[in-house]
């Protein structure tokens, strides 16, 4: 059981602050996604996770332990990180070779079948993987390393549509084999938002929700419709984002939807939907 | 087994390509200088192989860091592991021992002199050791602390960290200028103590001295380290 806490973390970069006092409890055995824009502080958190940076104030406790300069807690977590920290001379095979020295649970059996599936070629040299293949084999060793608690960082850049689906599938096949936590940072929000449990949602290094991906879906809905009964629609109600196409007008609204609501659009001619993830995310980060 | 170890024993399968071409073209240098001498084609003396091996530590040094960092990043290793699992001193060793045995090969075929008979006229095997050992550490020390300040460093320190040792230099030479030789007597001085030549050259006393200097290099390394984080 690895819990991670977060606490009261900020990290400032000269006069940015990339994360501003973020709290987050994090427990075992879930799959997480970490949301955010474009330089919200996913990357900043995760390096922080892992003890790749330090941050300015707070600090991330794992099981207890304060993972600064903690080997212990830090043989627990896997990192794939977006950049390529990896000798670029190496040769994927010795590289998989290596994990396995720092982390013994590592299993070459199941890395290289994986390797076979995605066809990716061991005996390449990091340098020569494409954008695609050099995720691949970041991914691979990240699934293979089998720690108790995994971090990605978007694990499916340059990845083709045929591969994200079997990386999200063998993703979910290797949790349920081996349950651990596992926090995904990616833009591709409708594509994880089947394999996520729980969102965590980053905006300008401020945390602005955690919340079961379940409980949040289950908490909007979106209106639409001709666009002067929306707006009378939404009246008093707390809507988190707005789309107009012609009079057709279609809304957001971040509430769960009762009896009453249902009455009222009826009469009113409006559809209500389930609100997707991404469109909640919009929403809420816009 | 613990981080320390398997920090050690991956800079030594990384090191071991770049020592194996090394000494295959020393040896081979050796060979055919063998060869051309013991068949009277020519005539030389030949010597002081160790300070191209000293050149080889100091631009293993300055190799060694930067890919091996982020590949314990990767690996999730501590700074504080990655320091003490370095194997600079154990390179530095293996290579004076390898440079003092073959020092006695070659002076058994040809006319050769290593850098300590050279310097001490001392052709004791173990003073060789210890001294070339000393010389390795602190080169290899040397290029590790470089490579290690430039990479903590951003633009701006880079360059004033390029020009300072550049003004030390002019301002010591205007020093010794003005003070008719102080600063030149005062670092010959300095090198006739701190190597042995002052107590009646004793190699051993040179040899401390490489030692102290490459320990607190050693030290010193621990400071850029202990922030370092993964850049490009």
């Amino acid at each position: 059981m690895k819990t991670i806490q977060i606490k009261g973390v900020s990290k400032v970069y000269g006069h940015t602050k990339a994360l501003d006092k973020v709290d987050i409890d994090i427990e075992s055995n879930r799959i997480y996604g970490l949301l955010g824009r474009n330089g919200a502080g996913k990357t900043t958190l995760l390096n922080l996770m892992t003890n790749r940076i330090f941050p300015t104030e707070g600090e991330v406790i794992i099981d207890g332990e304060r993972v600064y300069e903690n080997d212990k807690v830090l043989g627990n977590i896997f990192y794939m990180a977006e950049k390529n920290l990896y000798p670029e001379d190496e040769r994927v095979r010795n590289i998989y070779k290596w994990t396995k020295e720092f982390y013994p649970s590592f299993d070459m059996v199941y890395a290289e079948n994986l390797s076979e599936k995605f066809g990716l070629d061991l005996k390449k040299k990091v340098k020569s993987l494409s954008t695609g293949y050099a995720s691949i084999f970041k991914a691979i060793a990240a699934l293979a390393s089998n720690a108790d608690i995994v971090l990605f960082d978007e694990p499916v850049l340059g990845l083709d549509a045929n591969h994200r689906d079997m990386f999200y599938k063998e993703l979910i096949a290797n949790y349920s084999e081996r349950p651990k936590t596992i926090i995904i940072s990616t833009h591709l929000i409708e594509e994880v938002s089947s394999v996520i449990e729980e969102a965590i949602i980053i905006k300008e290094g401020k945390l602005i929700l955690k919340q079961s991906v379940e409980e949040l879906l289950s908490g909007a809905y979106v209106v639409s419709g001709e666009a002067s009964r929306v707006d009378k629609y939404i009246q008093g109600k707390k809507c988190i984002g707005i789309e107009v196409l012609g009079s057709f007008k279609s809304a957001t609204v971040f509430e769960a939807v009762n009896n009453k609501d249902e009455d009222l659009a009826g009469e009113l001619e409006l559809e209500l939907g389930k609100a997707e993830l991404q469109k909640v995310f919009i929403d809420l980060t816009n | 087994m613990n981080n320390t170890f398997k920090i050690f024993k991956y800079q030594v399968y990384d090191f071991t390509k770049a020592v194996i071409i090394f000494y295959s073209i020393i040896i081979s240098i050796s060979l055919a200088i063998t060869a051309l001498v013991s068949k009277g084609l020519v005539n030389v003396s030949f010597g002081g192989m160790e300070m191209v091996t000293a050149i080889f530590l100091f631009i293993a040094g300055l190799n060694c860091f930067k890919a091996n960092f982020k590949f314990m990043l990767a690996n999730n290793v501590s700074r504080k592991n990655f320091y003490f699992g370095n194997i600079i001193a154990l390179v530095s060793a293996f290579m004076a021992l390898l440079d003092s045995m073959l020092n006695i090969v070659l002076d058994f075929n040809i006319p050769y002199e290593g850098v300590v008979m050279q310097l001490y006229k001392n052709d004791s095997f173990v003073a060789g050791f210890l001294w070339t050992f000393g010389l390795y550490t602190l080169f290899v020390c040397v290029g590790w602390f470089i490579t290690m300040l430039y990479y903590s460093c951003n633009k701006l320190m880079k360059t004033v960290i390029s020009i300072v040792p550049v003004l030390l230099i002019a301002l010591l030479q205007y020093i010794d200028w003005i003070s008719r030789g102080l600063v030149n007597r005062a670092v010959r001085d300095f090198l006739d103590t701190a190597m042995g030549f002052a107590y009646n050259n004793n190699v051993y006393v040179g040899a401390l001295s490489l030692f102290i200097g490459a320990a607190a290099i050693a030290l010193i390394c621990f400071l850029p380290l202990r922030n370092a984080i993964a850049k490009d």
